[in-house]
């Protein structure tokens, strides 16, 4: 994995909320560094670099942050985003050691439409990252699975994926990735329909009013 | 319609609903997803009147999920009452909803149905929504 160059600038952390907003609305991302030997550093980011790396080379890439003229390996650690909006909020980067193992999750993307879809089946969504150990030279920037051949019942686990020795997984292997389930018939949904109608269930209380 | 099955208070109070949706804000299941805008309670009769809108017009072969649950009790004095003499007997249940949680979610349909299905549902609603797509999640990620 290549390590790309960040140029960040320290940040005055007495300046309060206010001044954090006026800073997004300029496109500059407030952020943190930590680590053993960095300690803890606040910093901005512009927005632009940091959309660049992350469209270019995923979440996982090893990032070479130049701090006052200071290189620091680090990695993307967490990204907060505005829940409705969406827009990024706020940037962990976490110092790393080449030679040092590390867990990170990694995106996982399916190929291919799947045999049960043509047949009616719906596609269920579960888990779409991993949680993986390895050398952050290792990290795989996705893993990828095929899901063209899946019938309806059928499913994908974390057991499923195929990677290589160098790469732990930690997740449970009977995670749900994605399952192909059978289409609702319109009776079910008539069924639900007429157990409403028959007026409210009154809850239990099991505290004292 | 949706209602708990044992609580452990008859009549709470209100609360109140600062803040954004900090959890259940994206697409899990399914590929769409009709996303509050605004905070507020949502009634089981509310919620069970959007997803009759929705599933009367994708028919069959869509799936929906409903995220939220209708877990406190509201409740109400008889009309023309005097003041005092206690709180009132619950009357309806409500699901706090907090800007950007996603209430329902839908597979199985394409966009063009998902779209439509989600508007019908919306006009059941007390509170502005948007519809949103699981990729569409983390907006500046779009951005290039």
């Amino acid at each position: 994995m290549k390590s790309i160059n960040l140029e960040l600038t320290k940040r005055n952390t007495s300046l309060g909320k206010g001044a954090l907003n006026r800073m997004r609305k300029e496109g500059v991302l407030p952020a943190v560094v930590y680590g053993k030997k960095v300690g803890t550093v606040p910093v901005s980011v512009v927005k632009k670099d940091l959309i660049g790396i992350l469209n270019n080379h995923g979440t996982n890439a090893i990032l070479n942050l130049i701090i006052a003229g200071k290189p620091i390996q680090a990695m993307i650690k967490e990204i907060q985003s505005h829940p409705v909006t969406g827009h990024y909020w706020h940037v962990d980067f976490a110092e790393i050691s080449l030679d040092q193992e590390i867990r990170t999750e990694v995106q996982i993307n399916f190929t291919g439409e799947p045999q049960g879809i043509k047949e009616g089946g719906i596609i269920q969504y579960g888990d779409t990252t991993v949680e993986i150990e390895c050398l952050p030279e290792d990290i795989p920037g996705s893993f990828t699975m095929d899901i063209s051949k899946l019938k309806i019942g059928d499913k994908l686990t974390v057991g499923d994926i195929k990677t290589e020795n160098n790469v732990k997984i930690l997740s449970e292997p009977e995670q749900i990735l994605i399952s192909v389930i059978p289409p609702v018939m319109d009776d079910e949904d008539e069924e639900v329909d007429k157990v409403d109608e028959t007026g409210e269930e009154k809850p239990e209380v099991a505290g004292k009013e | 319609m949706l209602v708990p099955k044992r609580v452990k208070w008859r009549r709470p109070h209100r609360g109140t609903m600062k803040g954004k949706a900090q959890r259940g804000n994206t697409v899990s299941y399914g590929e769409y997803g009709l996303q509050s805008l605004e905070a507020g309670w949502i009634t089981n009769r509310q919620i069970e009147a959007a997803r009759i809108a929705m599933t009367r017009y994708i028919k069959r072969g869509g799936k929906v999920w409903i995220k939220i649950f209708p877990d406190k009790p509201v409740t109400a004095k008889p009309a023309e009452t005097r003041m005092g003499a206690g709180k009132g007997s619950p009357e309806f249940w409500v699901a706090v909803v907090k800007p950007g949680r996603i209430m329902f979610e839908l597979a199985g349909v394409p966009e063009d149905i998902a779209r439509e299905a989600f508007r019908l549902a919306m006009h059941k609603l007390p509170v502005k929504c948007k519809f949103v797509k699981r990729e569409e999640m983390g907006g500046d990620a779009n951005e290039s």
